[in-house]
């Protein structure tokens, strides 16, 4: 155990560490370097100073962003804590979903994703097959266009597809995958939204194949979507299927469209293309709101909002909003 | 010395008779599958092996249906962090553009380190993991890391300490076992 290290071991170990830190700034100078081969003439901190290389020669061995990623991905599933099975509850076959992270937490793929857009940002472009995607609001992608497929890795938010063909010798497959599922384009225009556990798909023409593992039996499920429907998905299956509504391509015009949405789930759709926290009150949540709400300018429809039912806005700050009743006169 | 193993493997042999289809048995409940069970009771009692290391530490085990509980406990949770981080591996294996030549032995061995680190930084903050792993593993600048966590340089250089010291003491328990 730890305890056969002596204190002053420990502590050499200690600083060993700070050294590391110090030294692998980008800042790091000359004169720091001074104090740490001061430091070094110690023989216990000689010694720390090995441990911190034997474990540097390990680290090496590791393909860098791979490695970051699988970690973080593993650990963002399971949880930093390990608490889940701790608790009994176990999950075998499944990628164990406690300990997901809320979507306002930016993992670390979306981060270093190929392409982001901001928060209220939309931006449309080509792909190197021709393909036309759109990216809305705080959404990112990794394009892996090789030999064998065409592939859009959806890490987070929502796109809008519209598959060319492919004018190679033999042509590729266009898929997209998402946390939950994989889509295979049969030539269409489609749409794909990742949410924190589910996937939505909407089809605006021709049709998409899409499949998802089934853990249970290690099989793949799949699941044709044709033009003018929708589908939702979990990891393990099908949740909803549904004609394609309005706001699924809605946003490419950079509109809004509620159809009998409950004001909190108005607000929570319009706080996406909003930076910072647009929070719904319980006591208005039920209002029920139809129409269409420019996205260029959500303040317009928070006003909008105000004179359409008993509610008023709190700014708390610049960046949180609260929809709250009106006060009575 | 003979005489003292011989007695050490005797306990030991009684440990296992005495209790390995209880422990079937309670890890099949949890795992609602009896093929893992009998592995995972297999890898519990190499544990309790390599742990004890004189028959007096058997002889201490007061309640040993307890302690192997929570021995088995560890031994399952470490299964399914691995079976996690083999899942995590191979798709970020498989989202790879170019995928890279390299052999089957040389994957494993990745993998192991990979599980060996992902072990080393546990119970540490998404922070404090994040940080090490972005500075030590590629190379990116603490002033990048600073930006990507939305903290300052000096904590990013906090946690990158606090995080190593833990992987080196870490390393030299497991080696001073």
């Amino acid at each position: 155990m730890s305890t056969d290290l002596s204190s002053s071991q420990r502590e050499a170990l200690r600083a060993a560490a700070q050294w590391l830190a110090l030294l692998g700034s980008e800042t790091s100078d000359i004169a720091e370097r001074q104090a740490w081969r001061n430091w070094l003439q110690k023989p216990v901190n000689q010694w720390a100073w090995e441990r911190i290389e034997l474990l540097q020669q390990n680290l090496q061995t590791l393909p860098g962003k791979l490695a970051v990623d699988t970690l973080e991905l593993t650990a963002r599933r399971q949880g930093h804590q390990r608490r889940s099975v701790l608790k009994g509850i176990v999950f075998l076959a499944g990628a164990g979903t406690l300990g997901w992270s809320s979507s306002r937490c930016l993992p670390i793929a979306a981060w270093r994703a190929d392409h982001r857009t901001a928060t209220g940002e939309i931006r449309s472009f080509a792909l190197p097959d021709g393909s036309k995607i759109s990216l809305n609001t705080d959404s990112a992608i990794d394009v892996r266009f090789d030999a064998r497929q065409r592939l859009v890795l959806l890490r987070r938010g929502e796109i809008f597809i519209e598959t060319a063909h492919d004018v190679v010798a033999s042509p590729r497959p266009f898929l997209v995958k998402t946390e939950q599922v994989q889509i295979h384009a049969l030539g269409t225009q489609f749409s794909v939204r990742q949410f924190d556990e589910q996937t939505r798909v909407s089809v605006q023409v021709d049709r998409v194949e899409v499949s998802l593992p089934i853990a249970k039996t290690l099989s793949m499920q799949q699941q044709i979507i044709e033009a003018g429907y929708s589908a939702e998905f979990l990891r393990d299956g099908i949740i909803s299927t549904g004609n394609i509504n309005a706001n699924d391509s809605a946003w490419r015009n950079r509109m809004l469209v509620a159809d009998n949405w409950r004001l909190d789930k108005f607000l929570n759709e319009l706080g996406r293309y909003r930076n910072g926290i647009l929070h719904c009150d319980t006591a208005v949540a039920d209002h029920r709101i139809s129409g269409a709400f420019r996205i260029d300018d959500t303040d317009q429809a928070l006003l909008a909002i105000t004179k359409l039912f008993p509610v008023r806005v709190d700014y708390r700050t610049r960046y949180w909003a609260l929809v709250r009743p009106a006060k009575k006169v | 010395m003979t005489a003292d193993i011989q007695v050490f493997n005797q306990k030991f042999q009684a440990l296992y008779s005495d209790h390995h289809g209880w422990l079937k048995s309670w890890l099949r409940r949890r795992l609602g599958c009896s093929e893992h069970a009998a592995d995972l009771t297999h890898d519990t009692f190499i544990r309790l092996l390599s742990t004890t290391d004189a028959t007096s530490s058997l002889d201490a085990i007061r309640e040993p249906r307890t302690y192997l509980a929570t021995i088995a406990n560890r031994v399952m949770l470490d299964h399914f962090r691995r079976k996690a981080l083999e899942r995590a591996y191979l798709q970020m294996l498989e989202e790879q553009s170019e995928p890279e030549s390299i052999s089957l032995e040389t994957r494993a061995i990745i993998f192991e380190t990979l599980c060996q680190v992902d072990a080393m930084l546990t119970g540490l903050g998404p922070k404090v993991r994040r940080a090490f792993l972005l500075s030590q593993l590629e190379g990116v600048h603490y002033a990048d890391i600073a930006l990507q966590l939305s903290v300052s340089v000096s904590s990013v250089k906090k946690y990158i300490a606090k995080a190593t010291e833990q992987c080196l003491l870490f390393a030299l328990e497991s080696e001073l076992r």
